[in-house]
């Protein structure tokens, strides 16, 4: 639909399917209309000016008199006043607009970001529920430090010369350090000193495998 | 564009779409006769009882165009164009 914005039209015949008049003003005019799409007045003003019809909104008078002279002009008479009081039938009302393709349903789009919303402080409310109220109100609640009791019987046992044991230790992993031996005879995968090791790694960088 | 012709039937209950067709000797009864603008049909020696007038297409719009200019101050010049349906031709 073509805007037409604070224009004079002055003695002229317009075509006015399917235009938007904004702010006009049609003195001595004709305004000629065929049947297309609506036009539409904004604020215009209209002074000594006419209406012709032509096309196939020509034809709708000559269709209405045609039925007025087979005798329906009872009928006729009532779509003239509907017309005259600004009434359309239900057949006659243009079709409803398709929801779903024009403009916005608030409504709608209201009731899904509430639900959105209502659905987010839900999902955070268990979360926080799960990882910091609930574990908190157990230490609370008990008085006591949160701790894991373990039976006697399956406590590891040391031994009553932890100090000899534990040198012994120090030396035998020592010795495993720094000699060579298998990991995996089976697999081929042995074991050098680890001070070989470090010097291979800084002459001839990471292995790749 | 040729008209379509439709001979010795009888309508009833239903949505007629009257453009561009020819009735000669038929009846409506209870009919509804939708017009859209097309071409004009015509109506010979055809019978109407209750039927109702629906208009589709160009003919809804020029109806809701003369509506909306009478609407707006131009009541003079839109009542001489539906006096134009009454007069004989």
């Amino acid at each position: 639909m073509a805007t037409i914005k604070n224009q004079r039209y002055a003695g002229k015949s317009v075509v006015v399917d399917g235009n938007h008049y904004i702010g006009c003003a049609f003195v001595q005019c004709t305004l000629i209309y065929r049947g297309g799409e609506m036009p539409v007045f904004d604020r215009c003003d209209f002074r000594s000016t006419g209406v012709q019809l032509e096309d196939a909104a020509s034809d709708t008078i000559a269709y209405l008199n045609r039925l007025y002279g087979a005798g329906l002009w009872t009928n006729v008479e009532g779509v003239l006043d509907n017309v005259k009081q600004g009434r359309l039938a239900a057949a006659d009302r243009p079709e409803p607009c398709d929801r779903s393709t024009e403009g916005t349903n608030f409504a709608r789009l209201g009731l899904a970001a509430g639900l959105m919303v209502a659905v987010t402080v839900l999902v955070m409310f268990f979360i926080w529920y799960g990882l910091m109220y609930a574990p908190q109100e157990e230490r609370l609640n008990q008085d006591q430090p949160i701790r894991v009791e373990i039976p006697l019987d399956v406590m590891p046992v040391l031994p009553d010369d932890l100090a000899a044991v534990y040198d012994q230790t120090y030396v035998d992993q020592e010795d495993f350090l720094a000699t060579y031996g298998w990991i995996d005879e089976a697999d081929g995968i042995a074991r050098i000193p680890v001070d070989e090791a470090i010097q291979r790694v800084l002459d001839e960088g990471l292995p790749t495998f | 564009m040729m008209m379509d012709e439709v001979k010795d039937k009888i309508f009833r209950g239903e949505v007629v779409t009257v453009d561009n067709t020819a009735y000669i000797n038929c009846d409506f009864e209870g009919a509804a006769l939708l017009y859209n603008g097309g071409t004009l049909p015509t109506f010979e020696k055809c019978q109407f009882e209750d039927v109702t007038l629906q208009f589709g297409g160009s003919a809804s719009r020029t109806l809701r165009f003369l509506g909306q200019l009478r609407g707006s101050s131009m009541t003079g010049a839109v009542d001489r164009i539906l006096d134009g349906a009454r007069m004989k031709r």
